[in-house]
């Protein structure tokens, strides 16, 4: 572990004074709201506000528990087998939240898949009424959440120095021995995945949405759908996100003494793609992509049997995936690059990092997505801005660049703690200048990261439902919005078609991203 | 004082480690091209010196100039690159996935002399080994390769952290003989900090004692 520094423990003191001071600073904002506001506004809110807290502190408890356990569990297989953790990590992020959350309705509705194996009976014993069955459903479409304690798990396991262990064996019992290095290396990138879980599920809109459970950011989003413009209730935010933060933080300084990297590819080989089982890996992923290639066109076929004009749904569809193709791409681009610079060492002090920033960033990304969306309205509409400023989709494209800003961060953080001792030293000492150590030294040796950190943000920001369905511009659709209003509004044969569109582009772009990664690996091996 | 004969000069330069103060001075100047070479204890401060005329620390206070130029006061500091000084460092500071000739030429991207490299990669026992990286080298060439890194950027000011630590005792001589020829020839001020136990022919000897610097001349 580092020692934390003064500066680190300034920065923590100053955001606990913060979060201390929001509570009784945001009740007041609430009773001067209550003035203004239509009755009952708060009273709106506040439930929604602790049972969002309830059921996301929930799912994330349980999306932890069960992905470490299954982390854990795959990491004592035999090699090839406990590969399955890293496509565990990988595929489950393909799928948006509200496509899991119709996957489960759809399976534990009465008379879907479960209702027929287990009986509608038992289903009905499980859900003392309505509103608990739609929690349990919530809870359960939290799966969705679980790519975080398994890929934060999996690379906590990768990294475990079990030299370590087998010293320590020598002074403990085998069993204890294992228990204490497991704890020490396992517990901040737990705390982690818990605590972005948490901030994840609080966000999330579609899921409580399709289940029609009131929670915090349905609220939100149904008054400012409504057109209240007021911003006193959203001041509720703070004490949630204070609480978040205060977790964040703990937990950041736990992880900060530990070499984590979500996928370190300078020191290790890529987990997927090394030795012989890269091709099998890479056919297996190239069949993947052909079942998907093939489930649109079966979805057209049966658009066209419906009588429905399969030229114009597909139309439509490729021009909606297209439209949210440029903005993830754009906006993964920029919040890596913003990110690196970010990240970047000042010239006076080689060492130095942006603490402030980085915390900056967590508190936008705990912050509902309604709120950011909501907030990035009214600053675009202020009259300092042309009125075009949000048919341009600046409003979304720079709350999408907010709010995931800190997947890149976290990212690049990791490279640059993970650079090699000394490599900027060198440069600079060698008469290199900023530009030319960027270019010749810092990019390569972090382009692994800067590829995660790309793909990642690329794969949220094309299928977030949210930010899409608050700010898309008049006349530009995009995919997740589309998909989503269909699923709530009234599906028909057309959604399967962009679903599968959906998944056409994200499995490519991963392919793509996989192969290009997997040989350019392959030729510095070589 | 003639300022192109002046070289290096440090003055009130107080520097810290953390909380602990390492060196406090009054003034010390090393004449250009002179070969000075720093001794002290372990963990003295001789590197973070090194460092700190490199540019890549900041002392607490005073300044430091070179023939005449401010590099580092209260009010003005230069960055590293702007200095034309080169550094080798103790434990090599190389590029993980550059090989050998990479690292040369992006060094000596400046100079673009490619005659004056190919002489430093035999010199110094490179030349069969353009094509290795780092880590395919052993500790001894990497260290050498640190120093062809360095001088191939041609600085007027070369700063050598324990140079030849690794360097195979038989290859050692060669290695100092080839480095003062070319300080000859491109009129180099070099600075080292050694604990090799060969005596090394310098022309001025600073010694770190009690967090202060005592300069004696060639003895």
């Amino acid at each position: 572990m580092l020692r934390p520094d003064t500066r680190d423990a300034a920065a923590i003191g100053g955001l606990i004074l913060l979060a201390a001071l929001a509570s009784p600073l945001a009740l007041e904002w609430i009773r001067g709201s209550l003035r203004t506001d239509p009755p009952g506004a708060a009273a709106e809110l506040l439930p929604g506000l602790v049972r969002g807290l309830a059921l996301s502190g929930f799912a994330a408890t349980l999306a932890t528990a069960v992905g470490v356990s299954l982390a854990l569990s795959l990491w004592r297989l035999p090699r090839p087998t406990k590969r399955a953790l890293w496509l565990l990590c990988f595929i489950p992020i393909f799928l948006p939240s509200y496509l899991h959350a119709t996957a489960w309705q759809f399976l534990l509705d009465g008379g879907g898949t479960f209702g027929t194996v287990l009986g509608d009976a038992r289903i009905s014993r499980w859900y003392v009424n309505e509103s608990w069955r739609q929690a349990v459903m919530m809870m359960v479409s939290g799966a969705w959440l679980l790519p975080i304690p398994l890929s934060l798990t999996g690379a906590a396991l990768e990294r475990l120095d079990y030299r370590a262990q087998e010293a320590a064996v020598t002074r403990w019992h085998p069993a204890i021995a294992a228990l204490r290095i497991h704890a020490r290396a396992l517990s901040g990138p737990i705390l982690l995945a818990w605590c972005v879980a948490f901030s994840l599920a609080f966000s999330d809109f579609p899921i409580p949405d399709l289940f029609q459970i009131s929670t915090y950011s349905t609220e939100l989003f149904a008054r400012t759908s409504a057109g209240s413009t007021t911003v006193g209730p959203l001041t509720t935010t703070l004490p949630s996100a204070s609480l978040a933060l205060l977790l964040i933080l703990l937990t950041w300084r736990a992880m900060t003494g530990l070499d984590l990297s979500l996928a370190d590819a300078r020191t290790q080989p890529w987990p997927l793609l090394s030795g012989p089982r890269k091709w099998a890996l890479l056919a297996l992923a190239l069949l993947m992509t052909a079942v998907f290639v093939i489930l649109p066109l079966a979805n057209l076929a049966s658009v066209a049997q419906s009588g429905a004009e399969v030229y114009f749904a597909a139309r439509a569809s490729a021009l909606d995936s297209l439209s949210s193709l440029c903005l993830s791409l754009t906006v993964a681009i920029v919040t890596t690059g913003l990110a690196f610079l970010l990240t970047s060492p000042s010239s006076n002090d080689v060492r130095s990092e942006r603490n402030g920033l980085r915390y900056v960033a967590w508190l936008v990304f705990l912050t509902p997505t309604p709120v950011v969306g909501m907030s990035l309205l009214h600053f675009w509409n202020s009259p300092l801005w042309p009125e075009q400023a949000i048919s341009w989709g600046l409003g979304l494209i720079s709350a999408d660049i907010l709010h995931w800003l800190i997947v890149p961060l976290v990212c690049l953080r990791l490279a640059r703690r993970q650079l090699p001792e000394g490599a900027t030293d060198g440069a600079y000492a060698s008469g290199l200048g900023w530009w030319k150590t960027v270019r010749h030294i810092e990019l390569p040796l972090c382009a692994p990261w800067l590829w995660t950190s790309i793909a990642l943000v690329f794969l949220l920001v094309l299928s977030e439902a949210t930010l899409a369905l608050f700010l898309a511009p008049a006349g530009l659709p995009l995919l997740p919005g589309r998909i989503y209003s269909y699923i709530h509004y009234g599906p028909d044969e057309a959604i399967a078609a962009m679903l599968s569109w959906q998944l056409i582009l994200s499995l490519s772009c991963v392919a793509l991203f996989v192969f290009v990664i997997g040989r350019r690996r392959h030729e510095r091996n070589d | 004082m003639n300022a192109t004969i002046e070289g290096l000069q440090l003055q009130n330069l107080v520097i810290h480690r953390g909380d602990s103060l390492l060196l406090r001075m009054a003034q010390c100047t090393i004449p250009f091209g002179t070969v000075a070479l720093i001794r002290g204890p372990s963990g003295c401060g001789k590197t973070t010196l090194l460092r700190v005329i490199a540019g890549l620390n900041r002392a607490t206070a005073g300044s430091l100039r070179w023939r005449g130029r401010c590099w580092a006061d209260d009010s003005t500091w230069t960055p590293p690159w702007k200095r034309n000084i080169s550094m080798v460092f103790q434990d090599g500071a190389l590029w993980s996935h550059l090989n050998v000739q990479e690292h040369l030429a992006l060094a000596g991207a400046r100079q673009s002399d490619s005659g004056f490299q190919r002489e430093v990669l035999e010199r110094l026992q490179l030349a069969d080994l353009r094509r290795a990286k780092p880590n395919e080298l052993s500790g001894g060439q990497q260290q050498r390769l640190g120093i062809a890194r360095a001088v191939c950027a041609q600085p007027e000011l070369l700063l050598l952290d324990e140079p030849l630590s690794a360097v195979d005792a038989s290859l050692r001589q060669q290695v100092w003989e080839a480095l003062m020829d070319w300080r000859r020839r491109l009129r180099q001020t070099v600075l080292i900090v050694t604990h090799a136990p060969e005596p090394i022919q310098a022309g001025l000897y600073i010694e770190f004692r009690d967090r202060q610097l005592h300069v004696r001349g060639d003895t």
